[in-house]
């Protein structure tokens, strides 16, 4: 049965005031401080975690990291944090990857990628896809790789992030010597390696009459860095470039000294270390598994200081590096190396290549590369120290935060003014 | 200047033929070596068999014969792999005779090692690598006297690896030309052995 | 009924009405959305049609009951749509059911036929909204990406042109195989030359079809309503591609070479040298072809002469029918003395095979060559006697034998024997041991100079040397020595073992069997026939040693010039000019430059278009790079089949050499 229209009447008004009733109740809630939410923010949860205190200005924030966030979810952690809500986190920098992506300076556009990651296993790949299938437990890794597009190097923990590394063109090696078989191969070798290679092989020394000399068109020019990486020094008949080459050397260039070449005042000056006594090769020992013992060698003595061992053969140091003001010089203590290529086992010829290519790369000057982009996230855990400061180890403990009632005397609100329209529709007042 | 430096020079010793045809050319190309270059020489040649792994200690390899030539299957295997790890090889017919057999069967035996052989341009750099030959390989005294075929060589001919010489090839019957002793150029009034240098200088450079 | 019942009964009524139309506008908006949505080929087209019918019907019905819907406002309503009325239903509203006026107008107006007449007009622009979302359901929707074909049938779809295919492969005749049915391939290997036949779906004409590779179109014919490509198998791999309207679809053609025939020569089994051109040379081969071997034969060279001089002389045998098998012997006997060798003669012999091969002309191939030489008389270049008839070296082991048979028998026979009978039997011996001495004499002194041989044998039974030095007996060291001084000048050995030059080497022995068939012979002669018989055995023992000595050809010892190099070096005068060389270009970059390639090929949205470019690429390296090529081919399928293609990337990857070892630590030399 209907109510009676003055009832109906006052019900509304009833309803009316209820409503205003908690539309007061609710103002006053939503200006009254907000306890402070735990977020506790794994990988999955972070995203929701930061919209949420991003609505409701929480009086701090705090957060317990299982993973570092990308660096979208830190800037706005710091957003977040400058806009006035303390933020405390907690993290852990053991497994969080670090990684660094350098240009080589050998051809192909080959890079060196070093990655970091205590504890955790450890994974590289490219946009492509991943560039070792085995899994390191942790440590260090290095890996020197032809990337398409950008790298990245992941742990549980995190990913650490590289964009493309754009390098310039891989510059020249310019290859000195007399006219032989080790400038032949060596040439050779290094132009089979990638290398794009110019060289001068005197045939007829300056001294003795008119010069002859079998040269690439360009290695008449001065030697510099702007058109080489790298010279590649292999006997005495060199002495002439002497002061080219220092210069070469100042402006960052590299310089690979065979053992025929050191007997210039000038080379060795720079060298890494003196020639040891002259030793001659193994017989047989180029088809060898080592086939360096096969070859005649002058292994390296008395290293600088500041000399870094390449390689070592057993106790004897047959290449070495070393810094010359901004430039590098390696020095070789292996002779006749095309041997190696002419009369080694199966697979000399790309081994002595790849020999060459290794000792040229680590003398020459690596390709310089662009600034770094924005996708960079080489070290993400430093760039979260970086933003939002240092964690703690524990986080204090916050009591439980009360249910929010603002939804729920909202929909109530709602609810009593729509039954008071109803009843007002019904009742046939507009 | 160690040993191995030097620059040998090698005639290939084959089963087949007769290797031994143009025994003082050695000789000669090592005068010639001496006379016009620096280059550290050995002062007497080597005979290398061509199917023993001897022949990877010397890059350049001279082979020569009137006879037909069939390789061996050591032969033939030796040699592919020494072509293909840089080295050279020079091949002269004796005969002078692109009908003849030595042309005939090296050439099929070195299509089957090394590839097809094709003409050398005349601004190859083999022609200019020392000594500036305009004309192409120079021409030896049997050719203008009309022995063998009765024909100029204007041209030699070549396998290539890449950019890379691996045999040269030639029909001009050099090993009758540089075959005699050293002594007697004192009555050339122009070496003809010169080409010779070219050649290894070539080997030792490209 | 009352005036005020009727009213309520539509005021019932016209909420219903209200309902059908939100739901005729609700349905009919819906279906257009979708259809729309679908044709644009969005993915969520069903979800937002939903949402448009409910935003609709929602926004309607509030419409319609948003205003109220008192029994006044239906009144006022009907009152509308009968004018005849006069406001009776509203005043009986108002004063109430007792008007006796109002209950005539209402009597007496068709109130019900005006309001279904307007119930009608309400609803005609609904009806039309939701006719218009049926019609609109006849767009057709947009093709799924990959090669899912549209489930509309009639809608005109590419892929029925070019899908599916019916590949089917005819090898060369000569390979005699069967037929192939690949159906539905996107890449064929067959032997070059096969003909290979494309069969498409049915099409109604070929206007739109374009077959090409490389640029030049294919002719396309029809063939019971299906269109047919045919075409032969290059001998280098090439690229179909298919177009109709905006379909594509790509068939790569990859040649399988016929290899040539591989054939061995068995006999005979080395080089020989033989004394005279005498007997029959027995030939056999085997060949092998993969296909068949059409043809087989021996072929032989004959050369004559010396110096500067020479003549040749070529001829084929027939090795027997092969009959087409794929292994095959050949076999063949040459008559030596039909072929007139002389002295001097090399004859260099050969089997040769060819298969059936139509295509480029047949292939071609040769066995190892085996030579033949007739040694010039008084030459011994060797002592490799192997195969052929037998040379002298082995008839002298054989006849030492039979000496030392015969002196052993004489031995046992020596008690019964006078001294005369002794001395002459033992004679006998002593001139055979002789004869066998000039053998090997003639071996060992051959190389002495013109002379061909040591001593002088009158075949009397006495024996003299012509040269005065080998007069007297020479011990076996004193003959070495003269024999390396005479047969090589220089001073530098070939390699040979135990610094021994080859001249002593095979010497050696022999000149100790020599050495001791003189005493042998001494013994004889003195009718001593058990002190003869230590010597023999030593003979013997030493031709032994020298047959297994290794074959050498000694022939190579050219005149020995030494050059002076400083005195030569300072009459040079010319010194050469420089020399350009071009710069040594780069080849293996191109591996980098391929593995970037094929990273943009991976990151194609298409499964099949990254499939059918890795393809391409794959064709584009085959020659150059095989390795990374075959990994090329296992990631196309993979692709194409929308499985996990990460292990395979890798592979190439490292077959590109686009990836070196992974290490567990920090480069000691890091540059910069």
């Amino acid at each position: 049965m209907p109510l009676p229209t003055e009832s109906r009447i006052r019900l509304e008004w009833g309803l009316r005031a209820a409503a205003l009733g908690l539309l007061g109740v609710l103002a006053w809630r939503l200006d009254a401080p907000v306890v402070a939410p735990v977020l506790e923010a794994g990988a999955r949860s972070l995203p929701s975690a930061l919209a949420a205190a991003t609505r409701t200005e929480p009086a701090a924030l705090q957060l317990q990291l299982d993973s570092i966030p990308d660096a979208a979810d830190r800037e706005w952690i710091r957003a977040l944090q400058r806009a006035g809500t303390p933020v405390r986190y907690s993290a852990q920098a053991n497994g969080a990857p670090v990684m660094s992506v350098e240009p080589l300076a050998r051809p192909g556009g080959e890079v060196r990628v070093t990655a970091f990651a205590a504890g955790a296993t450890l994974s590289l790949s490219d946009d492509v896809g991943p560039l070792d299938d085995s899994v390191s437990s942790g440590g260090v890794r290095t890996l020197d790789a032809a990337l398409s597009g950008g790298s990245q190097a992941a742990t549980p923990r995190g990913v650490a992030k590289v964009a493309e590394v754009i390098a310039s063109q891989q510059k020249a090696v310019l290859v000195l010597g007399r006219a032989g078989w080790d400038g032949k191969f060596v040439a050779l070798a290094l132009q089979e390696a990638g290398w794009h290679v110019e060289s001068e092989l005197r045939v007829n020394s300056a001294t003795a009459g008119t010069a002859a000399t079998v040269r690439s068109p360009g290695a008449q020019t001065r030697i510099d860095t702007a058109r080489y990486a790298a010279v590649v020094l292999l006997d005495e008949t060199t002495a002439a470039r002497a002061a080219s080459i220092q210069a070469f050397l100042a402006q960052g260039g590299g310089v690979v000294i065979a053992p025929d070449a050191l007997s210039l005042a000038s080379m060795a000056r720079i060298a890494p270390a003196a020639a040891g006594a002259a030793q001659t090769g193994a017989l047989g020992g180029v088809q060898s598994s080592s086939p360096l013992r096969g070859l005649d060698r002058q292994p390296l003595v008395s290293l600088r200081r500041d000399a870094v061992v390449l390689q070592r053969l057993g106790a004897e140091v047959i290449a070495a590096a070393r810094r010359e003001g901004v430039g590098r010089v390696v020095q070789l203590g292996v002779r006749d190396t095309w041997r190696w290529r002419m009369e080694g086992a199966d697979g000399a010829l790309e081994a002595h290549a790849a020999w060459w290519s290794q000792m040229v790369g680590a003398a020459a000057m690596p390709p310089a590369i662009g600034p770094a982009l924005p996708a960079d996230d080489p070290a993400p855990y430093s760039a979260l120290v970086e933003a939002i400061g240092a964690p703690m180890t524990s986080l204090p403990s916050l009591p439980a935060a009360p249910t929010s009632r603002n939804l729920i005397l909202l929909v109530a609100i709602c609810g009593l003014l729509l039954v008071e329209v109803a009843s007002r529709r019904l009742r046939g007042v507009s | 200047m160690n040993r191995m430096s030097e620059f040998v020079f090698v005639t290939a010793q084959y089963e087949s033929g007769d290797w031994e045809s143009a025994p003082l050319v050695p000789a000669n190309v090592i005068d010639s070596i001496a006379r016009y270059t620096e280059i550290p020489v050995a002062p007497v040649g080597r005979v290398v068999p061509l199917g023993s792994t001897e022949l990877f200690r010397y890059p350049l390899v001279f082979l020569t014969g009137h006879l037909p030539v069939r390789f061996t299957s050591d032969e033939r295997q030796t040699l592919s792999t020494y072509l293909a790890r840089g080295g050279l090889l020079f091949v002269d017919d004796h005969n002078h005779d692109v009908d003849g057999m030595f042309h005939k069967t090296a050439v099929e035996e070195l299509q089957r090692v090394a590839g097809p052989l094709v003409k050398l341009p005349k601004n190859h750099a083999l022609y200019r690598s020392h000594f500036v030959f305009e004309d192409g390989p120079p021409n030896t005294s049997h050719e203008l006297n009309g022995w063998g075929d009765n024909l100029l060589h204007p041209y030699l001919m070549g396998a290539s690896r890449g950019e890379r010489l691996s045999v040269l090839y030639s029909n001009k019957d050099y090993s009758s030309e540089w075959n005699f002793h050293p002594d007697n150029k004192r009555f050339y009034s122009v070496d003809n052995t010169r080409f010779a240098v070219n050649l290894v200088v070539y080997a030792l450079t490209h | 009924m009352s005036t005020i019942a009727a009213v309520t009964t539509w005021q019932r009524r016209l909420a219903g009405v209200a309902v059908v139309n939100a739901v005729l506008l609700a349905t009919g908006a819906g279906l257009t959305v979708f259809a729309v949505s679908r044709a644009a080929g969005l993915g969520f087209a069903t979800v937002l049609g939903l949402l448009t019918a409910v935003v609709v019907m929602g926004v309607v019905l509030v419409r319609a009951f948003g205003k109220g819907f008192s029994v006044q406002q239906v009144a006022l309503w009907l009152e509308e749509r009968a004018p005849g009325l006069r406001y009776a239903l509203v005043s009986a509203l108002h004063d109430g059911p007792s008007s006796a006026w109002c209950a005539e107008q209402v009597a007496r107006v068709p109130v019900d036929a005006a309001a279904w007449q307007g119930v009608r007009r309400a609803l005609r622009w609904p009806g039309v909204v939701l006719a218009l979302g049926a019609v609109s359901l006849l767009l057709p929707a947009a093709p799924q990406s990959g090669t899912r074909a549209s489930s509309f049938p009639f809608s005109a779809s590419p892929a029925a042109v070019l899908t599916p295919l019916r590949v089917r492969v005819t090898a060369p005749g000569y390979a005699k195989l069967p037929v192939r049915d690949l159906g539905d391939a996107r890449q064929v290997r067959a032997l070059a030359g096969s003909l290979v036949s494309i069969d498409g779906p049915v099409v109604d004409s070929l206007r739109d079809l374009v077959v090409s590779t490389e640029g030049a179109s294919i002719p396309v014919r029809l063939d019971d309503g299906r269109w047919r490509v045919a075409l032969t198998m290059d001998t280098v791999p090439r690229v179909i591609a298919m177009r109709h309207r905006r379909e594509q679809r790509l068939l790569i053609l990859e040649p399988v070479r016929d290899s040539a025939p591989v054939v061995t020569i068995d006999l005979p089994a080395s080089d020989t040298v033989l004394r005279v051109a005498e007997g029959t040379l027995a030939l056999r081969a085997t060949a092998l072809d993969d296909f068949g071997v059409r043809e087989a034969w021996f072929e032989y060279i004959i050369t004559s002469g010396e110096g500067e001089r020479f003549t040749f002389r070529t001829a084929r045998l027939p090795g027997g029918a092969t009959g087409g098998r794929t292994s095959t012997s050949l076999s063949a006997s040459l008559s030596l003395a039909s072929l007139q060798l002389l002295p001097g003669d090399v004859m260099h012999v050969r089997a040769l095979a060819e298969d059936g091969s139509t295509v480029h002309g047949p292939g071609r191939g040769a066995s190892d060559t085996r030579s033949v030489r007739i040694a010039r008389l008084g030459e011994y270049d060797s002592v490799a006697v192997d195969a052929a008839p037998p040379a002298r070296a082995d008839s002298a082991l054989l006849s030492q034998r039979m000496i030392i048979n015969l002196t052993e028998a004489l031995v046992k026979r020596v008690a019964r024997l006078t001294k005369p009978q002794l001395l002459a039997e033992s004679g006998r011996l002593s001139r055979d041991q002789a004869r066998l001495r000039k053998v090997v004499s003639d071996v060992v002194f051959s190389r002495l100079g013109d002379n061909p041989g040591g001593e002088h044998f009158h075949g009397d039974g006495h024996s003299h040397q012509e040269s005065e030095p080998l007069a007297r007996a020479l011990t076996p060291e004193e003959l070495l020595k003269a024999a390396e001084r005479a047969t090589d000048s220089r001073s530098e050995p070939l390699d040979f073992a135990h610094d021994e030059t080859p001249v002593v080497a095979i010497n050696r022995p022999l000149l100790e069997a020599y050495n001791a068939m003189w005493e042998a012979g001494r013994s004889l002669d003195a009718g001593e026939p058990r002190a003869a018989l230590p010597p023999m055995y030593v003979a013997l023992a030493a031709i032994q040693k020298a047959r297994a000595a290794e074959r050498l050809y000694l022939r190579g010892a050219s005149p020995r010039v030494v050059i002076d190099l400083a005195k030569v070096r300072l009459q040079g005068k010319d010194r050469g000019r420089d020399a350009l060389m071009p710069a040594r270009t780069p080849r293996s970059a191109d591996r980098a430059v391929l593995w970037q390639r094929l990273g943009q090929i991976l990151q194609l949205e298409s499964a099949a278009a990254a499939a059918d470019s890795v393809l391409l690429l794959r064709i584009g390296i085959l020659a150059e790079y095989p390795a990374p090529a075959a990994g090329l081919d296992s990631l196309a399928a993979l692709l194409r089949e929308g499985r996990d293609a990460t292990l395979q990337v890798m592979r190439v990857r490292r077959a590109l050499g686009g990836q070196r070892p992974v290490a567990d630590s920090v480069a000691a030399w890091v540059i910069p």
